[in-house]
């Protein structure tokens, strides 16, 4: 087995026919991490004694012919502002060192019922606030296909963790596309599922933003990702608004597109955007059509308001968040997100209120696309990744064009926010590399609760196109 | 928003005078509490007690 190139998928099959041990497995991925984690800062934390404890454990289960199910002796991590019991969680920040939760995060007990080894914490921008993971207290994270790039944020550290194969997937938060938005920059794919399907028990308050935040999943491929969500998705009380969805079901990756139909939306999306992304995304439409399906282009009359709504919401709820502790201690936050928080209160209530009517606005138009479309597709970023030096000279280039980093809201997740707002579930995956050799990133949103489909749909897309098999060279 | 953006920013040194903006960052405070006005604008200009659902579908022509 090559750990560079190994998926979720194929390692599971060979722990259940006895080809690999979990232990092995393990210790390779801590050798691979050893090596390449000082020039990727991919992780900031790293669970060497535990994860092996978990593996040894995995193993003989495994060999009393106890085997769990697929995540059964898995390597995974977790970005860093989501708890587990007894290791310090910082979100990011300066204010949480040396923190130590004292339960495990939902998530975290479910990927421990299913047996899987948790190898460490991963990077990610401060308060999950930002679009590059260039943190100044954990150290910038680089993105495996250059490192003189950005991987994206706020899950940077798992994005970079999963392309560069130093585990097998990872968790992430989104808010406004930090699972979907480094996942199309390193090249991994990354689910946003429908809001609350996966429990939110356990995110560290404040980071992300309260009524847009979702945890999802970076992987290679979305047959992986499968594994992860049927492990993940599932009401928990704590978590009141997980409870009565509607349940998951069988994802059967198999699905026929023959006869689906997909909507293009192209504006807002294609408004501002590289000319070879929008390629990437034109050729993934004559992909889909190949397969079988027909394709519209819809337009959504509110879809060019969504940054304003997006920003005026998570705004007011990120200086609701954290208000106390700005005026307490000022000096714990780094000072660009210090004074972005310090925002939010110059927002009245009838603005927040207004922002989250519109939200409904935009949520219908979506609901009424989907009568017609069975999914829809967007770039999953506008730029393929930026290098750190134009992320933090604070502009970027869009063919001659001239955008600020962080104007109103992250450029970089500029494709990613709208989703947030209507709590679609959206995967993004690889349509492509740039001229430049990294990755370009594919947006693919479904129907509300139907994961399952939208999973069958990039999976056949990457059997397709086979550009998820693509690994950087490290 | 109420207040020129000097007064506000005047506002939030007082209210956390740990706080000690720099010039520098008084600039760019003074630039994104711009953009939060046009932000605001922007959602002024949505209506949202009077508005027809009016999304549209062109049919894509295979190549």
């Amino acid at each position: 087995m090559k750990i560079a190139d190994v998926t979720l998928a194929q390692a599971s099959r060979d722990i259940s026919s006895g080809s690999i041990s979990p232990v092995d497995l393990a210790e390779a991925f801590f050798d691979r991490i050893d090596k390449l984690n000082p020039k990727l800062t991919a992780y900031t934390l790293l669970l060497k004694e535990k994860a092996l404890k978990q593996a040894e454990k995995a193993e003989k289960e495994i060999k009393q012919g106890k085997r769990r199910g697929p995540l059964h002796g898995i390597p995974l991590s977790i970005k860093d502002n989501i708890w587990i019991k007894g290791f310090p969680t910082t979100a990011g920040s300066k204010l949480l060192a040396g923190w130590v939760p004292e339960y495990d995060a939902a998530v975290v007990e479910r990927l421990s019922d299913a047996g899987a080894v948790i190898l460490g914490k991963t990077n990610l921008h401060e308060w999950a606030k930002g679009s590059s993971t260039l943190n100044p207290f954990y150290g910038h994270t680089k993105n495996p296909w250059d490192i003189s790039r950005v991987p994206g944020g706020s899950s940077g550290g798992s994005a970079s963790a999963v392309a560069a194969s130093l585990c097998l997937g990872s968790l992430g938060t989104d808010a406004a596309g930090s699972v979907r938005m480094p996942a199309s920059l390193c090249g991994t794919v990354g689910l946003k599922p429908t809001f609350a399907r996966i429990p939110h028990y356990g995110v560290v308050d404040g980071s992300g933003s309260w009524s847009l935040d979702t945890i999802g999943i970076l992987t290679k491929t979305s047959e992986d990702a499968a594994f992860l969500l049927e492990a993940l998705a599932g009401p928990d009380e704590r978590d009141k608004g997980s409870v009565g969805l509607p349940p998951l079901g069988k994802v059967n990756l198999n699905h026929d597109l023959k006869g689906l139909e997909i909507g293009v939306i192209k504006d807002h999306f294609f408004d501002i955007c590289a000319e070879e992304v929008k390629k990437g995304v034109e050729a993934a439409v004559r992909v889909f059509e190949k397969l079988g399906a027909s394709v519209d282009e819809v337009k959504l009359p509110h879809i060019r308001k969504a940054p304003f709504m997006w920003a005026t919401i998570s705004r007011v709820e990120a200086w609701a968040a954290h208000e106390k502790t700005v005026r307490s201690s000022p000096q714990g936050y780094s000072r660009g997100i210090l004074t972005r928080i310090l925002l939010g209160q110059f927002i009245g209530a009838h603005y927040y209120l207004k922002a989250q009517r519109a939200r409904a606005i935009l949520i219908k138009e979506f609901e009424d696309a989907f009568k017609k479309l069975d999914f829809m597709i967007t770039p999953a970023t506008p730029l393929p990744a930026p290098t750190i030096d134009d992320h933090e000279s604070g502009y970027l280039d869009v063919d001659g064009r001239k955008v600020e980093v962080g104007g109103i809201y992250s450029f970089l997740a500029r494709c990613t926010i709208p989703i947030n707002l209507t709590g679609h579930p959206a995967v993004s995956t690889l349509s492509g590399f740039s001229k430049q050799g990294v990755p370009l990133g594919l947006q693919i949103i479904g129907k509300a609760f139907q994961e399952n489909k939208i999973l069958a749909v990039s999976h056949q897309f990457e059997k397709a196109t086979g550009y998820v098999n693509k690994h950087p060279s490290l | 928003m109420k207040g020129n953006l000097e007064d506000k920013i005047k506002g939030i040194q007082s209210h956390i005078p740990e706080l000690n903006l720099t010039d520098k960052e008084i600039k760019s405070l003074t630039h994104q509490l711009e953009l939060l006005e046009t932000m605001l604008k922007e959602l002024d200009e949505i209506d949202v007690e009077n508005w027809e659902p009016a999304v549209t579908f062109t049919r894509r022509e295979k190549a």
